[in-house]
């Protein structure tokens, strides 16, 4: 029975192996598709971004917004990719290593990252997208909520889970070399 | 510093084989062979005595301390 539910966690994590394979491909694409063709997307596209952007923006703040953007972007796929090298491991039947313990350890050090990333995102981003407006609508938008202080507690908690999991593998190792 | 496991020299003074003592002490010869090449971290007492009874033999004729 032991071996069937390995056998299953192995085949489902090479699933998900392939599926995060194609987020890290997808994701940067996704970003620089958005921005390069943000004067054609309709207005429900936009909602989410921290200013109201009525006017077409100028190619160079479309690439200036690439660049910020690259900020929180680079993060999700610093996570994506140690979520791949996690599911590679379990894919491979390693469940209980130091090297998973390692993955934990960045992903929660990744959630700390991206909720500060966020913080220095959206004033640039603000900056960026109202740089051609007329004077007196230029914003610089600061914003910290509750989710990014949920972000930095959760990551605080995996940060600690990741050390109680390395700490055991270690014993594990150990118990693995008791003759 | 580091403790050496001189289990070889103790087979071939008794002319054992490996495979043989691990059947003897009832351990595998994966985990022999971890002994025999030094990666082991811990000996249990009970696989010690077992050697030494098996290979009639000291602890001391088998661990030997290096500085």
């Amino acid at each position: 029975m032991a071996e069937e539910n390995l056998q299953r966690i192995r085949r489902i994590s090479g699933t998900f192996r392939q599926l995060f394979n194609l987020f890290i491909i997808t994701l940067p694409a996704a970003t620089i598709i958005f921005w390069l063709c943000f004067n054609q997307l309709p207005q429900s596209f936009k909602n989410d971004l921290p200013v109201i952007v009525s006017q077409n923006l100028p190619l160079s703040s479309l690439l200036l917004a690439i660049t910020v953007s690259a900020i929180p972007t680079g993060i999700i796929l610093y996570a994506f990719i140690k979520l791949r090298n996690l599911f590679s491991l379990y894919h491979k039947g390693v469940i209980f290593s130091v090297a998973n313990a390692d993955c934990y350890r960045s992903l929660g050090y990744a959630l700390i990252y991206w909720a500060f990333s966020k913080l220095a995102f959206v004033p640039l981003i603000s900056i960026v997208l109202t740089a051609h407006n007329p004077p007196g609508q230029k914003s610089l938008v600061l914003s910290i909520g509750s989710a990014d202080m949920a972000n930095i507690l959760i990551g605080s908690i995996v940060l600690l889970i990741s050390w109680v999991m390395h700490e055991a593998s270690l014993m594990e190792e150990e118990r693995s070399f008791t003759v | 510093m580091q403790i050496i496991v001189n289990l070889d020299v103790m087979l071939a003074k008794r002319k054992m084989k490996s495979n043989h003592l691990a059947k003897r002490i009832g351990i595998s010869e994966q985990n022999l062979s971890i002994l025999k090449t030094g990666k082991a971290k811990a000996l249990r007492f009970s696989t010690l005595s077992a050697i030494c009874k098996e290979l009639q033999c000291q602890p001391g004729d088998l661990l030997e301390y290096q500085d």
